[in-house]
C-alpha cells in the first residue's frame, strides 16, 4: 500500500507545481473572463433593457443549466487530453431513455433518471473501451458512438415523441427551492462534488496525470486505460443528467434535442481554461464558459437575430476560442 | 518452408485487400438470397445513381483522412453549396454551367477555410471541421430562412437523371472524380506529398517543402468534391434543401475508414470507393428487406462500428504478422 501511495503522490505533485508557477497569470486569466462575461452582459443590456431583469437572467441560468453539466462531462474528457463528440447524441439518448420510462412503463419516476443514468454510463464504457483497448482516435470512436447512439435513440422513440411527465420529475426542471430554480441547485451541487472530486482524490488527479503526460502517468503505475475509461463513463453521466434535467424542463423530448450542445459543451470548457491537450483546467471555468456561450444565445434571441443564424455565430465562436487555447498554449 | 509461404499469402491477401471487401461480398450474398429484388440491373442504375453523390464525397475525405485530418464539414458545405447554387439560378438568373462553377468555387472556399483554421491557427481538424460544420449549416439555413429553394431551370435536371452511353451522368461523373484522385495520388508529386503529410509531417517541412500549402490543398480539395455532390444531388431533387447534406460526412467519414485508412498515411482511392460501397449496399439492402428507417439508424451505425473495429484488428494483425518475419 505505501509505496503505491507514494507513486501517486508524486505524479499529483506535478501539475500543482505547474500551476503555481503560473499562479498570477492564471488568477490573471480567470479574471479576464469573467471580465469578458460582465463586458458582454454590459453591452447586451446597453442594447436591450430587458436582459438585466431579473426574471431574464434567471431564465438564462436555468437555460445555462444543462449545458452547464454537459461541459462538466467535456472538461473531465479535455483533463485526459481526449475528446467526446458523442456527448450531444448521450443527451438525446438519455433523455429519451427517461422520457421511455415515464410515459411507456409504471415504474416510479426516479426509475427514469437511474436509466437515464446507466444508459449514459454504458455509453462512455463503450467509448472508453474502444478508445482505450481497441486503440481508436478518441476522435473517431466518440464519433461512431454519436452515430450508434443517435441510432439506439430513434429506434426506442420510434415514430413520436415522448411527452408529458409526471409532476415529481417536471419539478428537477422547473421547480423552486428557496425562490432559486432547482437546476441552479443541481448544478451548484454537481460543480462543488466535481471540484473536490478533481482535486482531492485520487481518481481526480490521475485524469490530469494522463492529460499532461501520459508516459509519465504510466511509468507512475496508473492504469491509464481504467482511469480512461471512468473519465468517459463520467462524462456519459454527466450528459445524462444533463439530458434528464432538459427533458424535466421541456416536458417533452425529441430525436433532435441533444444535437445542439456538442459545439457549446466544446466551446465552453475552452473559453474557461481548460486546455484541449490535456492536464490543465477545471470546473469553474467551464461554468463561467457555459455562461458566455449562454450569454451570446440569448443576447442574440433579444436583438431579435434569427435563430437560423445562431449554429454560425456558434461555429465561430468554436474556432476562435480553441485558436485562443493554442495561441495561450504556444506563449506558454 | 511451405508454412511460411502461406503465411506470407496470407499477409499479402489481409494487407493489399481491404477488410471491407470480404465483409461487401458477404452482405452481397445476404440480400441476394433474402430478396430477389436485390440483384436486379434497376436496382443497380437506382444504386449508382443515389450513390455517386457518396461515392464523390468519400474521394474527397480519403484525401484529408491520408494527411491525418478529419473532415466533418462537408454534408453541410454541401447544402450551402446546393443552396447558394439554386439561389443565384433563381434570384440572379445566371446560367447552368456559371451556377456550377459557383458550386465548385464555394466547396473550394469553405475547404481552403477548413485548410487555414488547421494550419495557420493550428486547430485539431475535426473541430476546425465542426465550426465549419456550424457556420456552413447557420449560412444555409439563414440564406433563405430555412425553406426550400425550387423552380430550378428545366434543363438542370439533366446533370443528376441523364444519361450518356446508356449509363447515368452521375455515375461518370464519379468515375471522373475517382480517376482525377488516383491519378493526383498515385502520378503526381502532390500525392507523394499528401501521404508524406501523414506519415511524417515533420520530414516533408525539415525537406524544405511547404508543407501547410499541400495541406490546405487537400482540404481544399475535399471541398471541392462536396461542391461537385452539391450539383448532383441538387439536381436529382430539383430543389436545394438547407439540411440535405447533414449525416453525410459520417457516412463518407466511415466508408473511408473502413475503405482502409485507420492511421495517418494510408489509405486510398480504391479503398476509399469500396468503403462507399458498402454503405450504400447496406442502406439499400436494410431498405430492400423493409426495415423501418428509425430501426435503420441503430443497425447501421452498430454494424459500422463493429466493421472498424474488425479491420482495425485485422491491421494489426497484419502488423505482427510482418514483425515476425522480419525476425
Amino acid at each position: 500500500m505505501g509505496p503505491k501511495n507514494n507513486l501517486t503522490d508524486a505524479n499529483m505533485a506535478k501539475p500543482e507545481l505547474n500551476s503555481e508557477k503560473r499562479s498570477i497569470g492564471k488568477y490573471f486569466s480567470q479574471f479576464s473572463r469573467i471580465g469578458a462575461l460582465l463586458l458582454l452582459c454590459i453591452g447586451i443590456s446597453l442594447l436591450n433593457q430587458n436582459f438585466i431583469k431579473v426574471s431574464n437572467l434567471i431564465n438564462v441560468l436555468r437555460q445555462a443549466a444543462p449545458q452547464i453539466i454537459i461541459s462538466f462531462g467535456m472538461t473531465i474528457v479535455f483533463l485526459t487530453g481526449g475528446i467526446d463528440l458523442s456527448i450531444g447524441s448521450v443527451v438525446t439518448l438519455t433523455s429519451i431513455i427517461s422520457g421511455y420510462f415515464l410515459t411507456q412503463t409504471a415504474l416510479p419516476w426516479w426509475c427514469a433518471i437511474l436509466g437515464a443514468v446507466l444508459m449514459g454510463a454504458f455509453s462512455g464504457f463503450i467509448t472508453g473501451q474502444l478508445i482505450s483497448f481497441v486503440k481508436l482516435p478518441p476522435a473517431v470512436a466518440s464519433y461512431g458512438m454519436l452515430w450508434v447512439g443517435k441510432g439506439i435513440a430513434f429506434a426506442i422513440m420510434g415514430a413520436s415523441p415522448f411527452f408529458s411527465f409526471a409532476d415529481e420529475f417536471r419539478f428537477l426542471g422547473r421547480g423552486y427551492f428557496l425562490k432559486i430554480p432547482m437546476p441552479i441547485w443541481i448544478v451548484l451541487a454537481i460543480a462543488l462534488m466535481l471540484g473536490w472530486f478533481l482535486k482531492y482524490t485520487t481518481l481526480g488527479r490521475c485524469f490530469f496525470a494522463i492529460g499532461a503526460n501520459p508516459r509519465a502517468a504510466r511509468a507512475s503505475g496508473i492504469k491509464v486505460s481504467k482511469t480512461l475509461v471512468s473519465a468517459y463513463m463520467m462524462s456519459g453521466m454527466l450528459a445524462a443528467i444533463g439530458g434528464v434535467i432538459l427533458a424535466a424542463r421541456l416536458n417533452a423530448v425529441d430525436q433532435d434535442l441533444g444535437a445542439s450542445f456538442l459545439l457549446p459543451a466544446i466551446a465552453s470548457p475552452v473559453m474557461g481554461g481548460t486546455s484541449m491537450a490535456g492536464g490543465q483546467g477545471g470546473v469553474a471555468g467551464t461554468i463561467i464558459g457555459s455562461l458566455i456561450m449562454i450569454v451570446v444565445t440569448n443576447g442574440m434571441n433579444l436583438l431579435g437575430i434569427s435563430s437560423l443564424w445562431q449554429q454560425l455565430v456558434t461555429g465561430v465562436v468554436v474556432v476562435l476560442s480553441v485558436w485562443l487555447d493554442v495561441v495561450m498554449r504556444k506563449r506558454n | 518452408m511451405k508454412l511460411k509461404n502461406s503465411k506470407l499469402l496470407l499477409r499479402l491477401i489481409l494487407e493489399k485487400i481491404p477488410t471491407v471487401f470480404w465483409i461487401l461480398i458477404v452482405m452481397v450474398v445476404y440480400f441476394s438470397v433474402s430478396s430477389t429484388n436485390f440483384m436486379t440491373l434497376d436496382n443497380a442504375i437506382n444504386l449508382s445513381r443515389q450513390g455517386a453523390i457518396l461515392l464523390i464525397l468519400s474521394l474527397g475525405v480519403v484525401v484529408v483522412k491520408i494527411t491525418g485530418g478529419m473532415d466533418l464539414s462537408n454534408g453541410a458545405v454541401m447544402s450551402l453549396c446546393g443552396m447558394l447554387m439554386a439561389w443565384s439560378m433563381v434570384n440572379l438568373h445566371i446560367p447552368i454551367s456559371l451556377a456550377i462553377l459557383v458550386s465548385i468555387l464555394i466547396g473550394i472556399l469553405l475547404g481552403t477555410l477548413n485548410g487555414i483554421f488547421v494550419t495557420f491557427l493550428g486547430i485539431p481538424s475535426f473541430i476546425a471541421t465542426l465550426g465549419t460544420q456550424g457556420i456552413a449549416v447557420g449560412l444555409s439555413l439563414g440564406l433563405n430562412n430555412g425553406k426550400v429553394i425550387g423552380g430550378l431551370p428545366k434543363l438542370f435536371s439533366e446533370i443528376g437523371n441523364g444519361e450518356f452511353l446508356n449509363i447515368p451522368l452521375p455515375l461518370w461523373i464519379s468515375v471522373f472524380v475517382f480517376i482525377l484522385t488516383t491519378l493526383i495520388l498515385n502520378q503526381t508529386p502532390l500525392g507523394v506529398y499528401v501521404y508524406a503529410l501523414g506519415g511524417n509531417e515533420e520530414a516533408l517541412k525539415l525537406s524544405g517543402k511547404p508543407a501547410w500549402f499541400y495541406k490546405i490543398l487537400a482540404y481544399s480539395y475535399s471541398g471541392m468534391t462536396a461542391g461537385i455532390a452539391a450539383c448532383i444531388l441538387t439536381s436529382r431533387n430539383m430543389a436545394a434543401q438547407p439540411t440535405v447534406g447533414s449525416g453525410m460526412e459520417f457516412e463518407a467519414f466511415a466508408g473511408v475508414v473502413l475503405g482502409g485508412s485507420f492511421i495517418a498515411g494510408k489509405g486510398t482511392a480504391f479503398g476509399a470507393v469500396l468503403g462507399a460501397l458498402f454503405i450504400l449496399l447496406l442502406r439499400n439492402g436494410l431498405n430492400i428487406l423493409g426495415i423501418p428507417t428509425y430501426l435503420q439508424l441503430a443497425i447501421f451505425g452498430t454494424v459500422l462500428i463493429v466493421a472498424i473495429v474488425l479491420s482495425t484488428l485485422v491491421e494489426r494483425r497484419v502488423q505482427s504478422m510482418r514483425d515476425e518475419e522480419r525476425e
